[in-house]
């Protein structure tokens, strides 16, 4: 089947450097998982997740430091508040809501970030590929490319 | 801040005396005349005591006025409003954006508004709307009020004013009341995420990216640097095509996340009729879920995703 | 004139259906009753009765144009100077690759057929700016060649709404400038005339059309009138508006309710402002796309330093009415307005564009109130 594209945010400072741990410890995962750093959950702006939906991402996970364990403090006490909400508005945009998940991986926890990929990617794989992606590649000639099919 | 609720039978005349009042500290007074196509009101502004005559308040007051406090920052202004106009008002207070000491606010009581819109598209342009309260008449011929009321007027919360005094009755809710916009949300709520994708892809087919939704929104204030059309931040394409436009509406669900006082304007401004506030609702409810909190009730209170809670919030886990 | 019922209009779309794309007027259910051009196929429905919200501008002036693919390619044949070229991570292009473009698709024909004459008109003023055949050498390839490839299909108009104003400014519901055949309504179906070449060609090969006998103008059902409110005293609007262009108050005051969303422009069949984008996937490949732009919209005079010389709604609209009214009729000898109404319509703040004409050049002439 062809190859899932799942994109994971991880804040610098914990997750990242859990995953970071489970590749020196070579514990094996899926590949598929694409991480983009982040400084901090708190910079994970919803619009980002969303977008990568729309680009044709067929998960997406976030993840951070534990709560309490911020290293800016409270970002992820913000980041917390706005991914609940986005997970919950996910069936509304048309997005199945089980192929987003946020979670709170420290750097320590190299053992925990394997099992998690594992998780994810396995949920992802039985989902299937997602929706095609939104994006428009090339503008249509009238509305969007193809004539609408109207609404009776 | 808000001044005297009117009382439940409000005459024009105490509305009139209500402007007259807040001009005398005041640059300028947002309300209604009569003077929109078919006798429907028309937004204007009141600037000299003599022209608060001219003032009317009915249920073809559809305007949320609130959404040019913003642009009018450096003046000291008046504003007659519904009750989901006052809790823009509110919001805009909450967010720092308005002053709340150059603002005075007349607060009315809704007898629930009538889609004017909807009875334009049906009967043209400019058919006669008449409402005593009792019979909506067309053109001179009565016709059923619940076909015409929008479901944001059957369903509202805010019979109570914000500050505090409960109105008086309202429009019966029927069978019939604001029947289309149920079914489609019946349809709605009824359909799995690959039905919803198809629909907003439909639905968003017809944008045509003029912005209407943005700029009737009293919290979209924004204006210049919105990103839904920068071209310093491409979040969205400039293009006029299904996937930019949902983008761009996403990108203003997202921004309005525990703002929304779910006053509709996006919805009625719409020259495509895509139904906005599906989306509105639903983020409204599940803020509300989540929080326990609706916007533009307490100009007080702390937006919901600007603060937090360091304990478990309690939906999760950890 | 040559008579068609309404039946057999479907047996004259389904001929012309067969060479070209045929768009008509659709009433779409659940979007609040609008109606909008949509492509017709045979059996579909056709609202015969009403205007559509948007104006066919889009045919000739589409909302998003795509006026090329671009990418760039692999290069020269050195291959060890690529090879380093490219794992020093240097943009493609400054190393001698290629860039290769990818010209638009050929546009297909398109029969647009209910179009009203407000609308029919709005393609000759637009052809005044895009499709010159005066040898000034300035034609647009991507309206030129939709303009050439669209046949337009006039329904008169009998009826007329409280928006309609289509009298105050050189037109009329029976308009016949920028249509290839006008249908009047009758009683029993449609009086139909070619107004070109193209038309004639129409009516000479449609069975239905032919069939018809020959019918008196006296059948005619009269053509509205546009008996709604008219724009008075046009005569030396071009002069009398800029007189007041300094009278921001003026300007203030008569457009205040406006919330500057971009729909009057949108909708109006004679606006035609555009925006050149390109937009890339990757840093390799992309397109330039030309889409609709609006004089209303807060950015469009906006500045790279911030500066916006037309900072509010005032300015904008005023800027507006003096570009549709003044400057365009100076500059090309066409007013930028059919009367068609859409921007009354559609506007959500009930602002109306022949109260704020009346109103400017009333105060122009010294007579106004504010």
């Amino acid at each position: 089947m062809a190859e899932l594209k799942l994109i994971g945010f991880l804040c610098n400072w914990c997750s990242y450097a859990g995953a970071d741990m489970a590749g020196t410890a070579r514990l094996k995962q899926p590949g598929e998982l694409r991480i983009i750093r982040m400084p901090c959950t708190g910079r994970v702006d919803p619009l980002l997740v969303l977008k990568a939906f729309q680009e044709g991402a067929d998960g997406v996970l976030v993840s951070g430091c534990h709560p309490g364990d911020c290293h800016y403090n409270e970002g992820n006490y913000y980041a917390r508040r706005r991914l609940e909400l986005l997970a919950r508005m996910l069936p509304a945009f048309g997005i199945e809501p089980e192929r987003f998940e946020y979670t709170w991986v420290s750097a320590s926890e190299g053992a925990r970030w394997a099992q998690v990929v594992d998780d994810f990617t396995t949920r992802i794989r039985m989902l299937g590929i997602g929706d095609e992606p939104t994006v428009a590649k090339q503008p249509d000639d009238q509305r969007t490319g193809e004539e609408r099919a109207v609404n009776e | 801040m808000i001044s005297e609720l009117a009382k439940s039978e409000l005459s024009m005349s105490d509305l009139a005396a209500k402007i007259s009042e807040a001009l005398a500290g005041a640059d300028l007074v947002l309300g209604w005349t009569a003077s929109g196509p078919g006798g429907v009101a028309a937004p204007a502004r009141f600037y000299e005591q003599a022209e608060a005559q001219q003032a009317v308040f009915d249920s073809t007051c559809v305007h949320n006025l609130a959404v040019h406090l913003p642009r009018l920052k450096e003046r000291r202004v008046g504003i007659v409003a519904k009750p989901c106009d006052a809790r823009a008002v509110n919001q805009l207070i909450a967010e720092r954006e308005i002053d709340p000491g150059r603002v005075s606010v007349i607060g009315v009581e809704c007898p629930s508004m009538v889609d004017v819109k909807t009875i334009w598209r049906r009967f043209g342009y400019g058919a006669r709307i008449e409402d005593d309260g009792e019979r909506l008449l067309v053109n001179g011929a009565e016709v059923e009020r619940g076909k015409y009321t929008p479901a944001k007027c059957a369903d509202c919360a805010d019979r109570v004013h914000p500050a505090g005094e409960q109105s008086a009755a309202v429009a019966d809710v029927t069978d019939e009341t604001a029947a289309d916009e149920r079914q489609l949300r019946e349809r709605f709520n009824a359909m799995s995420p690959a039905e919803r994708r198809e629909f907003w892809r439909e639905q968003y087919s017809r944008c045509i990216r003029c912005y209407a939704c943005r700029e009737a929104c009293p919290m979209c204030y924004c204006r210049d640097v919105c990103i839904m059309q920068s071209d310093e931040s491409r979040w969205t394409g400039g293009g006029v095509n299904a996937g930019d436009a949902e983008m761009m509406q996403l990108i203003r669900v997202n921004h309005l996340a525990g703002r929304c006082t779910g006053c509709g304007e996006c919805e009625r401004a719409c020259p495509a009729g895509i139904p906005l506030m599906l989306l509105m609702e639903e983020q409204n409810r599940v803020v509300e879920e989540l929080f326990g909190h609706r916007a533009g009730v307490d100009p007080d209170a702390r937006p919901p995703l600007l603060s937090f809670n360091a304990n478990n919030d309690g939906w999760r886990k950890a | 004139m040559r008579f068609i019922t309404r039946e057999k209009i479907q047996d004259l779309l389904e001929a012309l259906a067969s060479e070209a794309e045929v768009w008509a007027p659709r009433e779409l259910n659940g979007s609040g009753g609008s109606i909008m051009f949509e492509r017709w196929r045979s059996g579909d429905p056709i609202a015969f009765e009403g205007v559509t919200t948007l104006s066919a501008k889009d045919m000739v002036l589409p909302r998003t144009e795509k006026l090329f693919g671009f990418r760039y390619t692999a290069g020269t044949g050195n291959l060890l100077a690529e090879a380093l070229g490219q794992s020093a991570g240097q943009p493609a292009k400054e190393k001698g690759e290629h860039l290769s473009i990818d010209p638009a698709e050929p546009v297909a024909e398109k029969v647009l057929f209910g179009v009203r004459a407000c609308d029919a008109k709005a393609l000759d003023v637009l052809d005044s700016l895009f499709n010159r055949a005066d040898g000034s050498g300035y034609e647009d390839p991507g309206y030129r060649s939709r303009r050439a490839g669209l046949t337009v299909i006039t329904i008169a108009c009998t009826s007329c709404d409280e928006a309609c104003f289509c009298s105050s400014f050189d037109n009329g519901p029976a308009e016949k400038a920028g249509s290839d055949l006008i249908f009047y309504p009758v009683d029993t179906g449609f009086l139909v005339e070619a107004v070109t070449v193209r038309g004639e060609k129409i009516l000479a090969r449609d069975e239905a059309a032919k069939s018809g006998q020959l019918f008196e103008e006296s059948m005619l059902q009269p053509p509205a009138l546009a008996e709604t409110a008219r724009v008075e005293g046009t005569a030396d609007m071009e002069t009398l508006l800029p007189a007041i262009f300094a009278d921001l108050d003026f300007w203030e005051r008569s457009t205040a309710s406006c919330i500057s969303c971009g729909f009057c422009t949108y909708g109006c069949p004679t606006c035609h402002c555009f925006n050149i984008h390109d937009e890339m996937r990757g840093d390799r490949e992309g397109e330039r796309l030309r889409s609709w732009d609006a004089c209303m919209f807060h950015i469009y005079t906006q500045e790279a330093s911030g500066h916006n010389p037309r900072p509010t709604p005032a300015h904008r609209y005023r800027n507006r009415i003096n570009h549709k009214f003044s400057y365009y009729p100076e500059n090309q000898g066409q007013i930028l307005c059919t009367g068609c109404g859409r921007c009354i319509r559609g506007c959500p703040a009930g602002l109306d564009i022949r109260e704020v004409m009346t109103a400017a050049l009333a105060h122009a002439r010294g007579q106004g109130s504010t």
